[in-house]
């Protein structure tokens, strides 16, 4: 047996994601989802967590470590798989509201690549988000993101 | 008749607003209708103007040179006369737009007044956004916001 095996075995087993990671690694691979994050993409990410009452009892430091490991998870993994760990972690209540925001990043620059569409499309059925519903929701961040 | 008339014939009172500025000011008087701005408010105000292609080519000069003519108004005639000289030369195809960062903005620091209420049932008026329109914004807004 290697002499590490013993040693880091526990270090080494990715962490379960709680809803404080599922919620900003879905919206992390939100702003990845066309190949990297634009600036006006990763702005509206931190915006958004930043203003979200679950992540007020993190300190700074924690939030920024937070989001450090998810981002060393996307460069490492890629969004497929940080995704895949994310969203399950996602409770039902919070479901509506990951994937409002995340659209909303998707569509901060004005614009949507086909990867991005895709992507929507992807997290919609991940999310198990009802077809009207989704509907509803691109339909608005359209609005408020055209002009 | 005043005796400088004659002079001051052809000369407009107050310059018109340019379109940049009638969208500025819709979404400035929906994060001051309730008296104050809140930090996220003015977050939201900046993060939504500063994405939109209607202002990729304002430099900071500039812009603050919109904000600051915004806010005499502001200060001078309060939100809802604000709102009437932008709804005055407002383009068309960007009310839709505006009401949705509007309602975006009054719901940003996760709390509704009762002046924030009365201000987006008279600018959904105001703007000629259609009833069902609206509440379809204002529900998805209140998902995307929620804590």
């Amino acid at each position: 047996m290697p002499v590490f095996d013993d040693i880091l075995n526990n270090a080494a087993t990715p962490e379960r994601f709680g809803p404080l990671e599922g919620f900003a690694g879905v919206l992390l691979c939100a702003s990845a989802c066309d190949g990297h994050i634009g600036d006006e993409e990763g702005a509206s990410m931190n915006l958004i967590l930043g203003q979200k009452k679950l992540y007020e009892r993190l300190t700074p430091h924690q939030f920024g470590s937070m989001v450090d490991r998810l981002i060393g998870l996307l460069k490492r993994g890629g969004p497929e798989r940080l995704l895949n760990k994310s969203y399950p972690a996602v409770p039902p209540e919070l479901r509506g509201r990951v994937f409002a925001n995340a659209v909303d990043i998707v569509l901060a620059d004005g614009k949507v690549e086909q990867e991005e569409r895709e992507s929507i499309d992807g997290l919609k059925g991940k999310l198990e988000i009802d077809e009207k519903r989704a509907k509803t929701i691109v339909q608005v961040m359209v609005y408020k993101n055209h002009g | 008749m005043g005796i400088f008339d004659a002079i001051f014939q052809g000369m407009e009172s107050r310059t018109k607003l340019t379109r940049q500025e009638s969208f500025a000011g819709i979404l400035l008087a929906a994060s001051a209708c309730d008296g104050h701005v809140s930090n996220d408010e003015s977050h939201q105000l900046l993060t939504a103007l500063f994405h939109m292609k209607l202002f990729k080519r304002f430099n900071e000069k500039q812009f603050n040179g919109v904000m600051n003519k915004l806010l005499g108004v502001l200060k001078k005639s309060g939100p809802d006369a604000l709102v009437d000289g932008c709804v005055e030369v407002f383009p068309k195809e960007l009310r839709s737009t505006a009401f949705t960062n509007a309602v975006n903005i009054v719901l940003a620091d996760g709390v509704l007044e009762t002046e924030e209420r009365e201000f987006i049932n008279s600018l959904k008026s105001k703007l000629g956004i259609k009833a069902s329109i609206a509440k379809s914004i204002a529900q998805v807004l209140v998902i995307k916001n929620k804590g």
